[in-house]
């Protein structure tokens, strides 16, 4: 095989196996952000919030990120008086506040969103 | 006789325009305030069509009965977030007579790009002023003699021949494409489901459907066939190289069929494609799964068969583009007959330095029609005597070649004539219902819907199409010519014209629309990234007041095409001058009719 052949062999294999595999770890990297939490918000029909159990620690201020996938959701956690308004869709909001009790807290989505609007709901778990 | 007619509809069309010249320049007559309830639903406004007079106040009082909507207002500063649960007012000057359309602006779901309504200012007169000058356009053109026009060779430069014959070119072409591909696949795969947030619906739909039907098509014809990632693996694997000429094919090598070597798969799987248009073009997974399956279809191919039997006979792209490249204004044919002639090898046909033609073109003298030149350069490398020219050349110069017209593509030409109005009523249109219709959101009614369009697609455009040729054909006195030839001949007339309505459909839909661009290049997946800072962009700076305008030139400039290659078939087909004057009549009140259609869907 001659030179040419063998570096367009390799382009094409690098952008087939390069793309996912960028894609993906860029992806892994932003997973790891330390001190965000990235939740996305779908109607029930599409899956529901997720993750749909969030796991945080009594006094450690959360920071939360919020994307409304397919359409306009909203994101309240009233036990801590959190509420985000609507997040359009493609949007993300960032609400932060700091725990101050331990125990099981619901979220929900505060602007209609589908006829199974009510179900959307999330459990945010807060460890001693 | 045809003189008093020709001045009677001179003198209408001359009418049409000044009422509707007048109508600009009128003084607004409205200045009321008028109030509109307006409940919006997935997807589509109700009322999806007031009408008010110019200079009134439009203040609607929207409301959603689902969930969260927008409403914006093309081409001004206009947008609301409509909530459920809440009232929103909104107020619309409606100064100039003519259309205005607003739009959802907050994704709602799949057709969201496409929920639309409308407002209709009068005295709108631009029906009435484009149907007016549609008669101009069609009495000018007709009365018109066309000649061949001049060719010019480009690969005349130098630079451009040495880039053309070079191996790697048409690698260096597909690569970047490759890799759109392969992005779009994924995306599609393990993106958002929601269509106006990924890349795959966007960059496929969008941005490429765009470029290739305002730009690629009508200049370099089936240009985008050389640089497809589609059947390139295929190729490759066939050839057993990616760059270089190899002599050592891998693969069975079959003959293609005889009774499959035609348009008709091609005719087939567009008719499926353009069926269910509403859905592939806005389900992401939809649209991966039908690109992958396009590129394993072709990879068994050149597997089974010899060279790109799959663009040359089953691509669904590649019928319609064949049929459109005809009015390209590009061709590659051979430069001097009669080198070809003395010419041993035939190395264009048989392979030489490059590989043969893979869709089984003569370039050296039997081609002469765009339909089946992927425009791949391989003729290039293989001619010895350097005897090939890529020419500019006038626009639908192939229309008027008799040798070779075919019903195949007559047939495809019809259904893209069809699909444009079809396509332009379903996404373009206010009307929710057949939008519901056509997205599979009911069994019965996608039956209903898929009647409604094969029926207007498959039986009634045809039948006019089929009435006109059989008026034209009595009216000239002419029964010795067979009906089914002047069918299919008639056909190759429609194109200009069905290409120009692809392009002012195509218009609509991607101006208003442009801004998704950017935003899936800093999200491609749906995924929250912001890879350039683009991805909550909103452009307002398109300017959508031309749109319009520019819907009625492409209209009437492909009208004036249509006519010219109709008069240059009648004549053809006709023969002797007063039949052909006669004959010609039915064609272009057919062409003229359907010019008008789109310009009172567009427009009025
Ligand atoms: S184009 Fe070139 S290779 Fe083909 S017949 Fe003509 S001279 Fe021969
Ligand atoms: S005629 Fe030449 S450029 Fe066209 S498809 Fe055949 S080999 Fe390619
Ligand atoms: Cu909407």
């Amino acid at each position: 095989m001659k030179r040419l052949e063998r570096t367009a062999l390799a382009l094409v294999l690098a952008i087939l196996t390069g793309v996912p595999a960028a894609v993906f770890s860029y992806q892994a990297l932003r997973d790891r952000q330390p001190r965000e939490i990235f939740v996305v918000a779908r109607t029930v029909e599409r899956g529901g919030w997720s993750p749909a159990r969030i796991v945080v620690r009594r006094g450690q201020k959360v920071r939360l990120r919020i994307l409304a996938e397919d359409v306009t959701h909203g994101f309240q956690l009233l036990h801590f008086g959190v509420s985000a308004g609507a997040i359009k869709t493609g949007t993300t909001k960032i609400v932060e506040f700091t725990p101050d009790r331990a125990g099981e807290f619901p979220f929900y989505c505060s602007v209609r969103c589908s006829p199974l609007h009510m179900a959307l709901m999330g459990t945010l778990v807060v460890e001693p | 006789m045809r003189r008093r007619l020709a001045g009677i509809a001179l003198l209408v069309a001359l009418g049409g325009g000044f009422l509707l010249f007048t109508g600009f320049f009128v003084h607004p007559r409205g200045g009321r305030e008028v109030e509109v309830p307006l409940t919006v639903q997935k997807f589509a406004f109700s009322p999806p069509r007031i009408s008010v007079e110019a200079g009134d106040r439009v203040t609607f009082r929207i409301r959603s009965l689902d969930i969260t909507h927008g409403f914006s207002v093309e081409g001004r500063g206009i947008d609301a977030t409509v909530l459920p649960g809440r009232e929103v007012r909104v107020t619309v000057p409606a100064e100039h007579p003519g259309k205005i359309r607003y739009r959802c602006s907050v994704i709602c779901g799949p057709l969201h790009p496409f929920m639309v309504g409308e407002i209709v200012v009068r005295p709108n007169r631009w029906p009435l002023w484009g149907g007016g000058l549609a008669l101009v356009v069609g009495l000018l053109a007709s009365a018109a003699v066309g000649r061949p026009g001049p060719r010019r060779d480009l690969l005349g430069w130098r630079p451009l021949r040495w880039l053309l014959t070079r191996r790697p070119f048409q690698f260096a072409l597909i690569a970047p494409n490759l890799l759109a591909f392969t992005l779009i696949v994924l995306a599609g795969l393990v993106g958002t489901a929601t269509g106006a947030m990924n890349f795959s619906t966007i960059f496929v739909w969008l941005a490429w459907w765009g470029l290739l039907v305002l730009f690629l098509i009508p200049l370099a014809g089936r240009a985008w066939c050389a640089m497809c990632p589609i059947p390139a693996p295929g190729e490759w694997l066939a050839r057993r190289a990616i760059v270089e000429r190899s002599e050592r094919p891998f693969g069975l090598g079959w003959a293609w069929p005889k009774r499959l070597q035609n348009l008709w798969p091609a005719f087939g799987g567009l008719l499926l494609l353009v069926l269910f248009g509403l859905i592939v073009t806005t389900r992401p997974l939809v649209t991966a799964l039908l690109l992958l399956g396009l590129a394993l279809v072709a990879l068994a191919t050149h597997l089974l068969f010899e060279r790109r039997v799959f663009c040359r006979y089953l691509c669904p792209v590649g019928g319609l583009l064949g049929v459109y490249s005809m009015a390209a204004s590009l061709e590659l044919r051979q430069r001097d007959l009669d080198v070809c002639r003395e010419c041993r090898g035939k190395a264009c046909f048989r392979g030489g330095e490059g590989y043969p033609c893979p869709t089984f073109q003569f370039p050296g003298g039997g081609m002469t029609r765009n339909t089946y030149c992927l425009l791949c350069t391989e003729c290039l490398k293989a001619c010895p005597y350097d005897n090939l020219a890529l020419s500019l050349r006038p626009f639908g110069a192939d229309l008027l070649v008799a040798r070779g017209r075919r019903a195949d593509e007559a047939w495809i030409a019809l259904l893209l004539l069809g699909t444009a109005l079809a396509h332009s009523v379903i996404k373009l249109g206010p009307w929710g219902w057949i939008k519901s219709w056509a997205n599979l959101e009911g069994g019965p009614e996608f039956l209903l819907y898929a009647a409604l369009f094969l029926g207007t697609v498959l039986v009634a455009l045809p039948a006019l199409h089929l009435l006109t040729a059989w008026l034209s054909r009595t009216v000239a006195g002419a029964r010795r010519v067979k009906l089914g030839k002047l069918f299919v001949d008639y056909a190759y007339a429609l194109i200009p014209l069905s290409l120009a309505a692809w392009m002012a459909f195509t218009l609509a839909v991607v101006l208003p629309n442009l801004s998704y661009i950017p935003r899936v290049l800093s999200d491609p997946l749906g995924w929250g990234w912001d890879l350039f800072g683009t991805r909550e962009t909103t452009w307002k700076w398109v300017p959508l007041g031309v749109l319009p305008w520019a819907q009625l030139a492409l209209l009437l400039v492909g009208l004036w095409g249509s006519i010219r290659v109709g008069r240059s078939i009648v004549e053809d087909a006709l023969g002797d001058a007063g039949a052909v004057r006669r004959g010609l009549a039915p064609l272009v009140i057919f062409l003229v009719a359907i010019a008008w259609g789109f310009l009172a869907l567009y427009l009025g």
